[in-house]
């Protein structure tokens, strides 16, 4: 059986008996490049994650005829072979869990995986055989065309992945950015790799890129542009500022003080920049994609939360694994790194997958999700009543429309014509981290509004 | 208290809990894959193609336990083991 443990359409590991070899066992299996394929999309691991020897208490034959069944001998297809029967196995539920969150780094979606039936009334790993017919909609052209149109994605991850090494959530929700014409905030420590991520995206996008050094001494003008007096014309003329270009990277954005920050953010909001008396549309598309430093604080200016709020995302960029560090010491532990990556997609190809995006479908019941998470945010005490005095504002209805928006750009990525809910969870973090203001008895407490979030998506009922 | 391992994977179908997705599953694609009726997933509107349970460990661990599958299969194990 193919097990989808976080609803996203694509099969994350196989369970099942293997009777192929000279000793039959029950295995979990990796996805892998066996000919023994279903759906013809995936494949089987050779060598299963782990095996279980069958004994009597893990692996059971017996027919559909007996008592507990019914008492009546069941022969579903007529076949030659006798009367139906029941293959019954089992496995450790916790090698499930270690198996979908080491070997897949899936986070385990606990309203559909985790076993408890005396508080949740059910327990089995979610299964799609087929998409939900009331979730999918009535979308298989549009499937079809997000499949042929969408065939850039995988070819920019590959060429991003030739400079940057892992990231692959950094690179993803930067590409949610591009596809929802929305702004994406990076944090992180030094030397994560954001600005590089942010160089290499933009070079594969035949699109005018600029890059600003936010210092304390930046102008707004030094951004916008200025009006020069022209004094052979007597007049003054528009000198338009390098805010006009498609891909912008503000990096370090909170080491310039506010008038700075109001000017870019400004101009984030309206898509236009103002110089006298004339407005100047910006370019589309148009990204901000900023930086700054979580920690080092002296000598910055925290961005306002008004102003955090007009990021459609802000992304927490982490220490790589292990294997990435090791693949990082052999790719650039050198004089000379190649960092450069080669043009795959233009801004024209960008507005069409937009277009496409805006199409998918979202069913009511996960709209009604994402309306209860915001929901949740404004009230936390519905969720536990101790959560009262800790939020001191939820997530403002452009976190709604956010969060709705990003979910496309999330299936979309994933080939998808239709929002899940996992879509949703996938996203919930990085979309509503910088909406939630947390009040001072929190800070006192030390609950950040991460631990806020897994507790509105451990509790919420998930559709 | 859980009930002995041996005792649940072999116990009466009335205490599993058949795999829901839309309507119950059915026979999947009608199909004989494996050209041996054991092989073949079986299943109609009243007769789920695959069921599941779950024997519940300590109630405060998320993931303690042990996962169950069963799948209705259009003939017996030849030979048997």
């Amino acid at each position: 059986m193919g097990i989808d443990a976080n609803g996203d359409g694509a099969l994350d590991g196989f369970i099942g008996v293997d009777n192929s070899g000279s000793a039959d066992k029950i295995g979990i299996w990796d996805a892998g490049t066996q000919a023994n394929t279903s759906p013809s999309t995936t494949s089987i691991a050779a060598t299963p994650y782990k095996s279980y020897a069958l004994i009597s208490t893990n692996y059971n034959w017996r027919p559909v005829a007996t008592v507990a069944d019914g008492g009546t001998s069941i022969d579903i297809d007529g076949g030659t072979s006798g009367t139906d029967h029941y293959l019954s196995f089992s496995v450790p539920f916790v090698d499930l869990v270690t198996y979908f969150s080491t070997v897949k780094g899936l986070t385990v979606d606990q309203n559909s995986t985790v076993c408890r039936p005396s508080v949740q009334g059910f327990c089995f790993l979610r299964i799609l055989p087929l998409p939900s017919p009331s979730m999918s909609g009535s979308t298989p052209e549009l499937a079809q065309r997000i499949a042929e149109q969408g065939s850039w994605v995988p070819q920019v991850r590959a060429e991003m992945a030739r400079v940057v090494v892992g990231q692959n959530n950094l690179v993803e929700k930067l590409l949610i950015g591009l596809l929802t014409n929305g702004h994406v905030l990076l944090e992180g420590v030094p030397g994560l790799a954001k600005t590089l991520a942010v160089k290499a995206l933009a070079g594969t996008l035949s699109v005018n890129f600029k890059r600003f050094q936010f210092t304390p001494d930046l102008l707004p003008a030094d951004l916008l542009g200025t009006l020069i007096f022209n004094p052979r014309e007597g007049e003054f003329t528009p000198k338009l500022g390098p805010i006009f270009a498609n891909l912008i990277l503000a990096d370090e954005v909170n080491r310039s003080p506010a008038k700075v920050q109001s000017a870019l953010l400004e101009a984030m909001q309206e898509k236009q920049v103002t110089l006298g008396d004339t407005t100047y549309k910006l370019p589309d598309p148009f990204l901000v994609l900023a930086t700054q430093n979580p920690i080092d604080q002296e000598g910055t200016y925290q961005l306002p939360e008004a102003q955090l709020d007009r990021f459609l995302l802000k992304v927490r960029v982490d220490y790589p694994t292990k294997t990435e560090e090791r693949q990082i010491l052999d790719l650039m532990s050198t004089s000379s790194p190649k960092l450069t990556t080669e043009a795959i997609i233009d801004g024209t190809k960008v507005i069409e997958s937009r277009h496409l995006v805006n199409e998918v479908y979202v069913d009511g019941s996960v709209k009604d999700y994402i309306v209860d998470i915001i929901t949740a945010t404004r009230q936390p005490d519905t969720i536990q009543p101790g959560w009262k005095n800790l939020i001191r504002a939820g997530a403002s209805p452009r976190g709604t429309i956010n969060l709705t928006l990003g979910s496309k750009a999330l299936a979309y990525l994933r080939g998808r014509a239709f929002v899940t809910p996992q879509d949703i969870k996938d996203l919930a973090h990085d979309i509503l981290r910088h909406r939630i203001l947390l009040s001072y008895e929190a800070e006192a407490e030390g609950v950040t509004s991460e631990a806020i979030i897994d507790g509105i998506l451990a509790k919420l009922p998930v559709p | 208290m859980a009930r002995s391992q041996a005792a649940t994977i072999d116990s009466g179908s009335s205490t599993w809990t058949p795999v829901l997705y839309a309507t119950t599953l059915p026979d999947p694609s009608n199909d004989q894959q494996t050209g041996q009726q054991e092989g073949d997933i079986v299943g109609n509107a009243t007769h789920s193609a695959l069921l599941t349970k779950f024997e519940e460990g300590t109630p405060s661990l998320l993931t303690d336990g042990v996962i169950y599958y069963r799948l209705h299969l259009g003939g017996e194990e030849n030979p048997p083991d």
